[in-house]
């Protein structure tokens, strides 16, 4: 009994362990990527953070499977056209393996802003997502202002008022 | 026999079923902020009694109707609330006791003519969720005619390790309360009561990309009237009542795996339990199920179902002689039996509504001859709005 | 209780080994209904009512876990 309290014991632990990968952090900079882009960019074209130089940007890490994706895309609509004017953009990458299952769900959540393909999740591990959804909120200069992980109405209105902050600057 | 008399002895199958628990197990993701209609239409039939093992009585049995209704709604952004109503209606006869025939096997005595009972169970589940945990508080009521049982619950769950591990727990209880109906005239017990305390943990695991494991252990204890009121035993020639030990403890051991097969586009569902209780009762249940899905949004997922128990320590089909613990029950519930069930299902999911269709056979095989056979139907709707 | 020890020895020991690996965005296939514990509530419930009312044992509650751990 008391060997196994303590291989329970340092199991416990390890799992605990595992689990404190280090999360790409408010005041870093954001790392630059360029990807495929599947709806509201220019054909056969790349979507690259370097583009937005200058700008506000929202990068937003979503799927199709995602339930709290759904909630926040006509949110994340709604900042793109009350915001755009005053240099906000958002960046949104799925993270479906099937880029059809990316479409099923813009069909059904129509947005305007671009969305970025990342199947492999190559850009999703850079950024270190700790859940889905996660966003990042980039000031002008591209250095991470707001992490979000997850997606409900307490954070639509946090991410506003950062927002709001933000292009003002 | 008189009609009143198949009444209360049709309740009593619906006595013996004291509600487990009206709570549901622990969702792992997030409130979906809508609300949820859900609607399941059943339908419940045991198969006659073989005419070589019916001692007296009718072959007929139990047909049960079940509605069920639930609805969930959203209060906050993290809470939810659901409530359920269960309705059921049941006809048919039971057994109530076994007799040994001229050879000396044994033959089961059924209650006789057709009449209609009735149960109504209600539930509320209040679940609060926050990023790395959350709670449900349940509450239950379950009535019929001689028989009400109230039940609490508590549930819960933390989630570590980036959502990769889930340790939940949960605790419940019940307190029932039993009044069989003429129980003067036919030697029944009055007023009895009867409380049950369950408490179980368990650990969920995501291993793979397309496998999950989980692992559960449960405890119960119940205490009071754990008998039957309308069963009796034949002893040495006579009947006398059920009668069980005032106690009981439970142990079950779950383990569940799911496992994704990309190119068939399917799912497995492996489940096995293990169950054993200090009146020398163990059970091994394994129930495995696939679930192909067939495009469009349809789905078949068909169902197979092992399960294996020992009897009770006081359990025979008859008693020769008096014991002298006083314990009797000659209730097939407590025979060593195995049973096999098959279960096949048909559903289908539209944007925002889902319709399902089952078909299960259930028929269990050992030396009681009450064992049963039934057959169940299911039709289920379900509408989820904003 | 032995069967009890060994099991859960077991599964701590598959989960170690696979701690690390399923990344939040590569739930995909996990967070499909038919991956779930329990895939129809309202089934559960009636089936788990009847098996308990016409066999010896009962469970006392499944646990919770897996799906899209979304945030």
């Amino acid at each position: 009994m008391k060997r196994f309290s303590q291989s329970l014991t340092t199991m416990v632990f390890g799992l605990f362990l595992a689990a404190s990968t280090q999360a790409l952090e408010t005041g870093e900079d954001a790392p630059p990527f360029s990807l495929p882009g599947i709806e509201n960019a220019a054909e056969g074209q790349a979507i690259a953070l370097e583009q937005y130089q200058g700008k506000v940007v929202y990068v937003d890490f979503w799927a199709s499977w995602c339930g709290p994706c759904r909630r926040s895309f006509p949110k994340l609509e709604a900042l793109h056209q009350k915001y755009g004017e005053q240099g906000f953009e958002v960046i949104a990458i799925n993270l479906d393996e099937q880029e059809a299952d990316a479409h099923k769900f813009l069909d059904e959540h129509p947005v305007s802003f671009p969305i970025a393909w990342d199947p492999e999740g190559k850009v999703a591990g850079e950024y270190q997502l700790k859940g889905m959804p996660s966003a990042f909120l980039l000031d002008r200069d591209g250095t991470v202002h707001h992490v979000v992980v997850g997606f409900n109405e307490k954070d639509a209105a946090a991410i506003e008022a950062a927002i709001n902050q933000l292009t003002k600057e | 026999m008189n009609d009143k008399r198949s009444s209360t002895l049709l309740a009593l199958t619906a006595a013996a079923l004291a509600l487990p628990m009206a709570s549901e197990p622990a969702k792992a993701d997030p409130p979906d902020q809508k609300f949820t209609l859900g609607f399941k239409q059943s339908n419940y039939k045991e198969a006659p009694i073989a005419a070589d093992q019916l001692g007296l009585g009718s072959p007929e049995r139990y047909t049960i109707d079940v509605s069920h209704l639930k609805f969930k709604a959203p209060v906050s952004t993290d809470t939810e609330l659901t409530t359920s109503v269960i309705r059921e209606t049941m006809s048919g006869a039971s057994p109530w006791y076994v007799a040994p025939g001229a050879d000396g096997e044994a033959l089961q005595v059924m209650s006789g003519a057709t009449i209609s009972e009735e149960r109504t169970e209600l539930g509320v589940d209040f679940r609060s969720y926050n990023s790395n945990s959350e709670v449900t508080l349940s509450g239950g009521y379950s009535s019929e005619n001689d028989y009400e049982s109230v039940s609490f619950g508590f549930s819960g769950a933390w989630r570590l390790n980036q959502n990769l591990t889930t340790l939940s727990y949960g605790a419940n209880t019940s307190f029932d309360y039993i009044d069989p109906s003429d129980a003067k005239s036919f030697d029944r017990p009055e007023h009895e009561t009867k409380k049950r305390a369950a408490a179980m943990v368990g650990l969920t695991q995501v291993a793979t990309k397309t496998t999950l494991l989980s692992a559960t252990v449960g405890f119960a204890m119940l205490d009071g009237y754990l008998s039957d009121p309308y069963k009796r035993a034949f002893v040495a020639g006579s009947t006398v009542r059920d009668s069980r030990p005032g106690q009981q403890e439970q142990i079950n051991l779950n383990l569940s795996l799911r496992q994704f097969f990309e190119g068939p586009g399917g799912a497995l569902h492996a489940d096995y339990r293990y169950y054993t209780n200090n009146w020398e009762i163990d059970s091994h249940t394994l129930e495995l199920s696939w679930y192909q899905n067939l495009g469009n949004d349809w789905q078949l997922t068909p169902t197979l179902r092992y399960y294996d128990q020992s009897a009770a320590a006081f359990y025979r089909p008859f008693y020769e002689t008096t014991r002298t613990d006083g314990f009797y029950s000659s209730d097939y519930r407590l025979s060593d039996f195995s049973a096999v069930s098959g279960q096949l299902k048909l559903s289908k999911t539209f944007s925002a509504f889902r319709v399902d269709l089952s078909y299960e056979n259930y028929k269990a095989s050992g030396d009681h001859p009450g064992l049963l056979e039934y057959d169940l139907i299911s039709l289920g709707l379900g509408y989820a709005f904003e | 209780m032995k069967l009890l020890l060994r099991s859960g020895v077991l599964l701590l020991a598959v989960q170690l080994l696979a701690c690390t690996q399923v990344q939040p965005w590569e739930r995909g296939h996990l967070a499909r209904p038919e991956m779930g514990l329990t895939t129809d509530p309202m089934a559960s419930t009636l089936r788990n009512h009847i098996h308990h009312s016409k066999e010896a044992s009962s469970s006392v509650a499944s646990g919770s876990g897996g799906g899209c751990g979304c945030n």
